[in-house]
């Protein structure tokens, strides 16, 4: 129990912490510091409709984070979700677009199984890279965020535009691959609850399988995992497909959440996931709750920008306070302990001393 | 390709080498003494912003290039401390420097040039005119390829060769490799690790400094939000490609520059190839470039990443 609190107590100081130099931001920017916050709330709070836009929000969040956080997990630094989402809403999107003819529930579960193949394929090539040829995947998992980004730009003024959009963008969808609605009437679609149910499964899969203790057995420590008699080639192959594939599953289900494919959509959700990923401390549990602080953020960073005039790239520079405030909060942990060791074992020698 | 283009391809390729190489040749230095820093992306946009808004606002591009190296050592500076004194990992606080630096610079542009209408006055700031080499830039071909630049460019030729005797001949160097290669070692020969990884991280700022103003004032006269757009990341891979030597990450980065070059130049001659697909070009040659190079990392240092723990 006591364990479980000190879990939550670093996330906690770490939001504080960049909450206050976020504020101070603003406040030497000019801007009215409660004002913009209460923007932020109200966008997401005030009533049903936007709770359960932030849900709504939080729902690509949750497949990132949870797909970073495995790989972080197994200890391939998968800077890549970004790409595989991308490449995920776009295998969905062929068989949103070309597959018209099936019905609704043949039709989704379809989308979400090729979103998942993209996002798998995507990820692949770089881990297999770095299993085979020890290729750094922090670079092939970026490059390839780049290419899909330009894959999909290709697409949407290319061979699947949507000719009668001034923007560049496909046509919707069939109708019945759209996600349903959970609560009718709101933005809060199955595609959330989807999302938990992963990250229970993933927990369960981390915490109590044979994979998942080969994941993270590799990821503590690579020789010890390969004495063990652990594959550990196939498992960072095998970390990085589970990794890609729920990208794209985030990807798939962000597609069918808007019914058509163009550049923006995703705004750096992949970057998030490392936010999200680092401030759970990869929990699949803890996911949970870091990508709804996000979706919580997203969803009133437009209303700040409205009603304070705030730039929504504000969130980004939150992020990333955020990030490195957990990442110190956690190691001064660790830091404090061994002090108080050291005092302690100093102590139990002198009192020898003394006898 | 006539002769002329094909020169102007060439002129090309080693303008778009340059900031690539300038900041490839800071992340040498930083490997080296033991450091892999991903927020090199996020840093040079920053320091991008930070030049262009230099540059503009106190009316010159030298103020503006000062700006952007003291600009870029701060955020560095963050990168030093947490992972060096407070060993946190060095992935992680790179990728969250890449958002807090997108989201900054981009906050800073819109809150300084575009809401309060300087944005009107001329988008244009002062940047680093070319400066033809007497003599030098006539030489045929040769001239326009290579002489025939701003300052910065010669600045990134003039610090290959600085840094390729600071690493090889100078105590200095030797220092730095120490600390990346077997810091336990380097300590008890009376070398301060912490205190070298701490110059090494501090000097690749001020290359990423540089490297970031090149873009807004010298390649460009303005700044656009996401400019850098992977050119950093493109760096570290020149800097695996040039096995993590000044003179490799020469070459690397012209290799890099010529396919950016190649980019443009179907851009611009209107080859029937969609634009995005030209624009995956230098990405995918970095995948190859790193894949070519996985099987022989000779220079690799052998503590890269690996946070040194006083004993």
């Amino acid at each position: 129990m006591k364990d479980r609190l000190k879990l939550l107590i670093h996330p906690a100081i770490a939001i504080a912490i960049s909450l206050a130099i976020g504020a101070l931001i603003l406040l030497v920017a000019g801007y009215d510091v409660g004002k913009a916050f209460l923007a932020i709330w109200n966008a997401s709070f005030r009533n049903l409709r936007t709770i359960t836009t932030t849900f709504n929000k939080s729902s690509p969040l949750l497949y990132v984070g949870l797909a970073v956080a495995i790989s972080f997990r197994g200890n391939v630094f998968n800077i890549g979700a970004e790409g595989q989402l991308l490449m995920g809403a776009v295998f969905a999107t062929f068989v949103g677009l070309y597959l018209q003819f099936l019905p609704g529930f043949l039709l989704i579960a379809l989308m979400l199984l090729a979103g998942c193949v993209g996002g798998a394929l995507w990820a692949f090539i770089p881990g297999y890279l770095k299993a085979k040829y020890d290729v750094s995947e922090v670079i092939t998992t970026i490059m390839f965020n780049y290419i899909a980004l330009n894959f999909i730009g290709y697409l949407v003024r290319g061979p699947i535009r949507d000719t009668s959009q001034a923007e560049p963008q496909t046509v919707a969808i069939a109708k019945q691959g759209f996600l349903p609605s959970l609560i009718p009437g709101t933005p809060l679609h199955l595609g959330y609850l989807l999302g938990i149910i992963l990250a229970i499964g993933l927990f369960y899969l981390l915490f109590k399988t044979y994979i998942g203790y080969e994941v993270r057995a590799v990821g503590l420590n690579k020789s010890a995992a390969k004495v063990a008699g652990i594959n550990v080639q196939k498992t960072i192959v095998g970390t990085m497909l589970i990794s890609g594939a729920l990208a794209g599953l985030g990807g798939a289900i962000e597609l069918a959440n808007i019914h058509y494919l163009l550049e923006g959509i995703s705004p750096g959700y992949g970057f998030t996931g490392i936010a999200i990923a680092v401030l759970a401390n990869s929990n699949p549990i803890g996911v949970i709750f870091s990508s709804f602080l996000f979706g919580f953020l997203n969803a009133g960073a437009t209303s700040m920008q409205r009603s304070a005039g705030v730039s929504a790239s504000f969130v980004q520079i939150f992020q990333g306070i955020m990030i490195i405030a957990i990442a110190l909060a956690s190691v001064n942990k660790t830091k404090l302990t061994k002090k108080i060791k050291k005092t302690l074992s100093q102590d139990t020698t002198k009192t020898r001393e003394v006898e | 390709m006539s002769e002329l283009q094909f020169i102007n391809f060439l002129a090309s390729s080693v303008r778009m080498a340059t900031p690539l190489l300038l900041a490839s040749l800071g992340l040498v230095i930083s490997e080296r003494s033991g450091l892999i820093n991903i927020g090199v992306e996020g840093i040079m946009l920053m320091a991008a912003f930070a030049g262009y808004a230099g540059s503009k606002l106190a009316g010159g591009y030298w103020y503006g290039l000062i700006v952007a190296i003291l600009v870029s050592m701060v955020i560095i500076s963050i990168f030093a401390v947490t992972t060096i004194k407070y060993k946190s990992q060095q992935v992680i606080i790179g990728a969250a420097l890449n958002m807090f630096c997108a989201g900054l610079s981009s906050f800073l542009y819109r809150l300084i040039f575009y809401n309060t209408g300087r944005f009107d006055e001329g988008i244009a700031a002062a940047s680093f005119p070319n400066v033809s080499i007497p003599v030098l830039s006539k030489i045929p071909i040769l001239g326009p390829v290579f002489f025939n630049h701003n300052l910065l460019v010669y600045f990134s030729y003039i610090m290959v060769i600085v840094l390729w005797i600071v690493i090889n001949k100078t105590s200095i160097g030797l220092k730095v490799i120490a600390a990346g290669e077997h810091p336990k070692a380097a300590e008890s020969l009376g070398i301060n690790v912490i205190h070298v990884r701490y110059l090494a991280t501090l000097f690749s700022g001020v290359m990423m400094g540089v490297a970031g103003a090149y873009l807004s004032i010298a390649q460009a006269s303005s700044f656009g939000e996401d400019m850098t757009s992977g050119r950093g990341f493109i760096a570290m891979a020149v800097v695996i490609l040039g096995k993590w030597s000044p003179i490799g990450s020469m070459f690397g980065a012209l290799f890099f520059g010529a396919a950016t070059a190649l980019q443009l130049m179907f851009q611009i001659t209107g080859v029937e190839i969609p634009r995005n697909v030209i624009m995956m070009i230098p990405y995918i040659a970095t995948v190859i470039a790193v894949l070519a190079v996985s099987q022989n990392k000779v220079g690799a240092p052998s503590a890269l990443g690996v946070p040194y723990e006083k004993s």
